[in-house]
Order: C-alpha cells, then structure tokens, then sequence
C-alpha cells in the first residue's frame, strides 16, 4: 500500500512537474472563457439573454470536449513512453510490482482528472455569474426551475461526467499498453475514442458505451438550462454503472497484458 | 445414442418454432372486413352520417375530377344497408360550381339529411328526393356571408349548422364581416335571424414576388366552440380571438345576444395563421422567424366543467434546425366577481412542458378512462447518426411521451410514459406516419392508439393498467396513405367500435386517381 501511494506521489510529481500540462490547461482555460463571451454576445445580439447557466454550460461543453481529448492523449502515452524510454526497468528492477506500477499511474492520472474537470466546471460557474447571473429560469412568471434546482443539476452532471473521464483514462492505460511506442498508442487511442463516440450515436450500442455518458451530463444540463426537465435518475445508474465496469474491464486488461509484456528487452 | 437422437428433435423443435412465428405474432387478418371504394378524384373529403335516415351512416364523398384541364366537383353518395356498402357509389352528382362552403344538416321537413352550401347569394341546399339527392339547389334564405367565391378544386366543409340549444333542430351560424348571424327553424319551418353577435372577421394580405400572382388575401374566422362556459345546462358561443375569448351566454329563452356576452383576455397574442406556410421562396412571410403561439386544445381538461387551455409556443430563436416547443397549460377558474360568467385565466400558466427533440402533431385523449384529458406528444430526437439512419432504413425512432392527469387534476413535471414506436418515412419527406389516438376499436368505451409500421395498421389497445405497451395488440396489413392524417376514426356501422376510413388522394410520385378504403371492424 505504501508503495502504492509512493507512487502515486512520484507519478504526480512527474505530471506537474511537465510545463506542457500547464499550458494545455491554460489554453483549454483561454478557449472556455472565449466561448462563454462568444455565447453571450450571440445571446445579447438575439435579445434572448437567458441565464448564466446557459453560458456556463455552452462554456464548458466546448471546455469537456477538449479536455476528453487531452486526457486521453496523456493517459494512452504514460506507460508506453516509459517503456519505450526504458523508465519503467528502472521501476520494475526495484520490485516494484507490475499491478502496482499500472494502478500507481491511473490513480495519479484520475487524480489530475478529477481537479482539472472540478476546476473547469468551477470556472464555468464563475463565467456564469458574470455574464447572466446563476438564477432561475422562468418563462415569463412561471418558475421552471430554482437556482437551486440548476446547482444540483449542475453538480450532479460535474460528478457524473467524472464517472465517465475515470473510464476514459483507463482506456488510455489500457491503450498505452497494447501498442509500442507513444505516438503509435495516442493515434490508436484516439481511433478508439472517435469509433466508440460514432456507436454511441446508434442506439443498439449506446447503452453500453461509456462513450455516450461522457458528455450526456453536460447535455442533460444544457437541457435543464433551457427548461426542460431532465430524468437524471434515469441516467443515474447507467452512467456509473457502465463507467465503473468499462474503468474496471480497461485496467484487469491492462494489468493483464502489462504483466505477460517482455519490458526488459 | 441420446446425443445423435438430439440433433433431428432439435431441428424438429426449431422448424415448427419457425413455422409458428406468424401465429405468435398479433397479425389478425379479420379484424377488419375491408371495402375498397371508388372515388376518383384528385381531392377527396368525406362525411359518415345517416343521409337516408335508415338507422345506418351512410357516406358522403365529394371528389374533384380533372378532365381535359377542366376540373368538375362532385358529391359520390354510398349508402350502407345490412350488407355493407357497396364498391361503386349509389349515385354522384355534380355540385354548383359557386358554391363555396358545405355542411350536412336537416333543414327540410323531407326524408333524411340535406346537403347544405353556401353560395354568394345566400345558403341553398340539395333535397333528398325518392331516396337520393337532387342535384337542383334549393335556396334556403338569401344573406350575405364572407363566403364570395369558390375554390376551384376542393369545397371545404365548415360546421355551420349546429344545434345551440339542445331543442334537436339545427341553427345556422353564418359568418358576416362584422358579425356572425344566427337563423333559427320558426315554426313555420321557415328560417329567420335569431341574433347578430359581434365578431369580426380578419383579413390577412400578404403580398407575392411570383409574376403570375400578386396577393394572397385570406379570410380568417375565429374558432367557434359550443361549450357550457359557465355551468347553466346550457351551451354557449365560444369564439377565439387575437387575444382574448368572447362568449356569448345562452339566455332562459334558448337565444344569444350581445349583452349577454363576456370577454375573458389573455396575457399573449395568439400568432393569425398558426401554422406556417413555407413556399419556395416565393411568399413574404413577415413573420415566419417570430415566435408562434397557436391554441392546442380549447376543452375541458380536469372535468371541472370549466374550460381550460393549452398554448403551443413555437421558437426558432435557436436557429431553424434546432425549433423549440412548449405547451402552456391553462386551467380555468371560476370568475369570482362574476361567477355567473363562468371561468378565467390566470395570467402565469398553470403549468409548462417543454420537451427534447422535434414535437410533432402532439393531441390531448383521456388515455386512462379516468374522465381527465391526458396530453400525448410524439417527438423525434435527432442526432447526426439517427438522421443518417433515418435516411437509410425510411425508418424514423419516434418516443410517444404520455402526460396523465393525476387525481389532484395536474400533470406532472415529467412524463408518465415513454412509448417508443417506429413510423416509416420516406426519403423525399412525402410520408407522414399514421398516429391518432381518437378511436375505441375494441368497443370498451376507452379510446386506442393507432400507428402505421411496415405496411401495417397497429392498435394499442386502452391499458387495463393505464400503463402504454410497446407491442400492438392488433396487426392488420394493408395499403396506406402516404399522408397518415388522411387515416381517421369513423363510426360507420351500428356497432360501438370505431372503424377506419383511409382516404389515398395522388401524390406526386404516383399517377393513380384517388380512392378510399372502408375498414369495418369485425
């Protein structure tokens, strides 16, 4: 266990350390703020001004979009360039166990994912604020939903897509892993990806994928902004179930492969 | 040994499991005795109605025949006896070329129904003469109506001949300028003006690029409805306006007028022509980017006995491909101050749907037989792969959404139920899907949900349970209109289920003239 958080700790201390993942927040930061002043000059120009959640959601949306992307390029090179660059002997000649070398990277990676989707989500809320205030939505007098409805919508969609970007780094692991070489593992990852994301569009697959549940919150939420009323306990259940079990299925696989993998030649 | 005997029994097993797949399925070939009959014609109406007055409905069919680029109005008339109805109609005869408007009532002491129209002049009728109709018109009164000029092609039906007070003989409503006139049967059998009511016609004028025509100038009459508004057993004059409702009460004497009328406003403007008319190009159409408000339903939904409302709100401020609708819901509540001038509205809707994806034809029924109208939306969500799919199969994924009023007399915020069905679409958009919920097929006093798929006509039966099911519980196969809409409920024998009249007028792809099929439940 302790070498486990030793881990986790070295692997974070690698993330952080790279300026490169700073400056892909930075630029995903810049892109969400553009898109939430883009929004609501498109708003002000229609006079249909809407509230701030509207802009925090179409902020973020665009925001989630992105960072998917990032993710799963970072999480599909972090084993393979260690590999490739002879890093991992270096770990493994320490007994350090393979199970544990696999878990010590995704923990740390779920980890950053878990800051940078709160963060996000976060600065969407703030952008709100300040372009349309977070209150309620009402058509003329009639309420259609409380702020505090939206919050807990808001939220409860922030929690869910994290559901789904924990499974969506376990495919880049599991990526990394299958395929030589860390440009090879980001194009396969991101063909996965895209494959997965067109199933998702049909509905004999869509269950099943967790593909479909990545930025079903974030949609979900955009409907509630506009009024319309969302189920979210219909969607409550699946998006964590098929989450846990895709997250689960990617990295036995992973440990799987990882530990039949002739690394030392 | 046991093994190798397997195999054969297995395939046995799997072949009559084959074999008994039709007879599993819910196709039933003599749920309806169909009757295929010849109306040819380019337009075809039809009213079912005891014209004879033997006890049975009869059908009445006009139809316009293009001949030679001459196009001549007819009515087919077929008459049922314990037979059924005959293929070919009994007789048709050709209807005056001004007239303009038609009903069926009985204004003559004569045998049966009379055919009524309305020609510049005034209100003529066609009698029923040795057991069909005589095609000389028949002047009825002379009066002036908003009713000038005929349409070329098609002679529209308007209910204008209504009983208001309940006495079994019918009033004629007759749209002026200014006002809608009232003639009542003296006892003389003679028809006379019983009230002028103030109700203006509108006009809207809109003005053409195209060289061959320069306006459109349309006539607009407020919707009239006869409903008790304030609870007195007796029926009143609901007429629709811009924005508000006009009422006229119905006095001791059985008579309307001016004075005893009330206005109930609104806090919106109702779009004039609702639904919009896209041309290709050719048609100023001021407003087709504006917000459309448009009445739904206009009846009583809580069975409080007061009449409530449901708007539908239509919005591209999204852009065209991504159009918004909401329903607004109104209930009425008596006028306190008034309480003799039956109900108001609040200003704030007593609740609002707004609902994911493209709605289309949404309708109100009582799905549950609990006596309280139940809102059913059928909407299409589009994604880019669904509408690639869509394009491929002709197929199109339609979710049913049920709003069921609860006993507190609200609909929740949510939908009760999700029916997911598949209508057939063609490619060119020239189908639309058959989906009505207006019929009791199985005669239990609960009205049935009737769709088109693969060629077929499915039934869902009223629930027991009140909960839709997905799966039909009849499956009849048979030819389809093209346009769903043209496929209607209708009571045409003597029984208490519903029959299906299916109405095919050509379309662009096919050359064939009109026809109609009957379908009588069995």
């Amino acid at each position: 266990m302790t070498q486990l958080k030793t881990l986790i700790k070295i692997e974070l201390e690698k993330i952080i350390r790279k300026k490169t993942t700073f400056w892909i927040a930075f630029i995903i930061l810049a892109i969400q703020i553009a898109a939430a002043f883009f929004e609501h000059s498109e708003r002000m120009a229609s006079d249909d001004l809407g509230t701030g959640f509207q802009v925090a959601v179409f902020s973020l949306k665009i925001c989630l979009q992105l960072l998917a992307l990032i993710l799963l390029v970072l999480s599909s090179m972090t084993l393979s360039e260690e590999i490739a660059t002879g890093t991992a002997k270096l770990i493994l000649v320490r007994g350090v166990k393979r199970r544990d070398f696999i878990l010590g990277k995704f923990i740390a990676l779920v980890y950053v994912s878990t800051v940078l989707v709160v963060f996000y989500h976060l600065v969407g809320i703030l952008l709100g604020h300040f372009l349309g205030g977070l209150v309620a939505i009402r058509e003329g007098e009639f309420l259609l939903f409380s702020a505090a409805d939206l919050f807990k919508g808001f939220f409860g969609g922030m929690f869910l897509t994290l559901c789904a970007v924990v499974a969506l780094v376990a495919l880049g692991c599991f990526v990394s892993i299958l395929i030589k070489g860390s440009g090879g593992a980001v194009g396969t990852g991101l063909v996965i990806y895209f494959f997965m994301q067109i199933l998702s569009q049909m509905d004999l697959f869509q269950k099943y994928l967790f593909t479909n549940y990545l930025f079903l919150p974030i949609d979900n939420m955009a409907k509630l902004s506009e009024g319309i009323y969302v189920d979210w306990a219909r969607y409550f259940w699946w998006t964590v179930g098929v989450s846990s079990a895709s997250a689960l299925a990617f990295l036995l696989l992973s440990i799987l492969l990882f530990n039949k993998r002739d690394v030392w030649h | 040994m046991l093994r190798l005997s397997s195999l054969p029994l297995s395939l046995v097993v799997f072949f009559y499991c084959l074999l008994c797949l039709p007879l599993l399925s819910n196709a039933n070939k003599d749920f309806f005795t169909v009757y295929d009959l010849k109306v040819e014609g380019d337009y075809i109406d039809c009213v079912i109605d005891d014209l004879n007055g033997d006890g049975l409905n009869d059908g009445l069919f006009f139809h316009s025949v293009r001949n030679a680029g001459k196009v001549t109005r007819f009515f087919s008339v077929f008459y049922q006896d314990k037979q059924g109805v005959n293929q070919q109609a009994d007789y048709r005869f050709e209807i005056a070329p001004q007239a303009v408007v038609y009903d069926v009532a009985d204004v003559d002491p004569g045998p049966g129904k009379e055919i009524l129209f309305f020609e510049d002049k005034g209100l003529f009728y066609y009698k029923m003469v040795d057991g069909g109709y005589d095609a000389t018109p028949v002047l009825l009164f002379e009066t002036p109506s908003i009713f000038k000029l005929p349409d070329q092609v098609f002679l529209e039906r308007l209910d204008f001949a209504r009983d208001l007070n309940r006495d079994g003989v019918e009033e004629i409503m007759i749209p002026q300028f200014h006002q809608y006139v009232i003639y009542s049967k003296q006892s003389a059998g003679t028809y006379a003006i019983s009230a002028t009511l103030d109700c203006p016609v509108q006009n809207s004028i809109k003005s053409l690029m195209g060289v061959s025509r320069t306006l459109i100038s349309t006539f607009l009459t407020p919707n009239t409805i006869i409903f008790d508004y304030n609870r007195d057993q007796r029926n009143d004059i609901v007429t629709v306006h811009d924005n508000y409702l006009k009422i006229f009460f119905q006095n001791n004497a059985g008579e309307f007028s001016n004075t005893d009328a009330a206005v109930v406003h609104f806090d919106f403007d109702l779009t004039q022509a609702y639904s919009s008319i896209s041309g290709p190009g050719q048609l100023h159409e001021r407003d087709r980017l504006k917000d459309k408000i448009g009445i739904t339903s206009l009846t009583d939904l809580n069975n409080d006995g007061l009449l409530d409302m449901i708007i539908e709100k239509f919005s591209m401020k999204d852009g065209a491909l991504n159009p918004k609708k909401q329903f607004q819901i109104y209930f009425g509540r008596q006028n306190l101050e008034n309480p003799h001038q039956g109900g108001i509205f609040n200003n704030v809707p007593d609740h609002i749907i707004i609902n994911r994806g493209l709605q289309i034809y949404s309708k109100i029924g009582d799905l549950n037989n609990d006596g309280k109208m139940d809102i059913y939306i059928p909407i299409i969500e589009i994604g880019v792969l669904n509408f690639i799919s869509m394009l491929v199969t002709g197929d199109i994924e339609v979710t049913v959404l049920w709003y069921v009023m609860d006993d507190s007399g609200r609909y929740r915020i949510k939908p009760d139920f999700e029916l997911g069905v598949t209508f057939e679409l063609d490619t060119k958009g020239r189908k639309f899907p058959v989906s009505n919920i207006d019929g009791d097929y199985n005669g239990d006093g609960r009205k049935d949900f009737l769709r088109s798929q693969n060629g077929k006509l499915m039934i869902h039966y009223a629930p027991d349970d009140g909960v839709p099911k997905e799966t039909a519980d009849v499956e009849f196969e048979i030819e389809i209109p093209d346009n769903g809409l043209m496929v209607s409920p209708g009571m045409v024998n003597a029984d208490s289920k519903s029959d299906v009249i299916m109405i095919f007028v050509p379309t662009v792809g096919t050359e064939e003239k009109g026809k109609v099929k009957i379908l009588v439940t069995s």
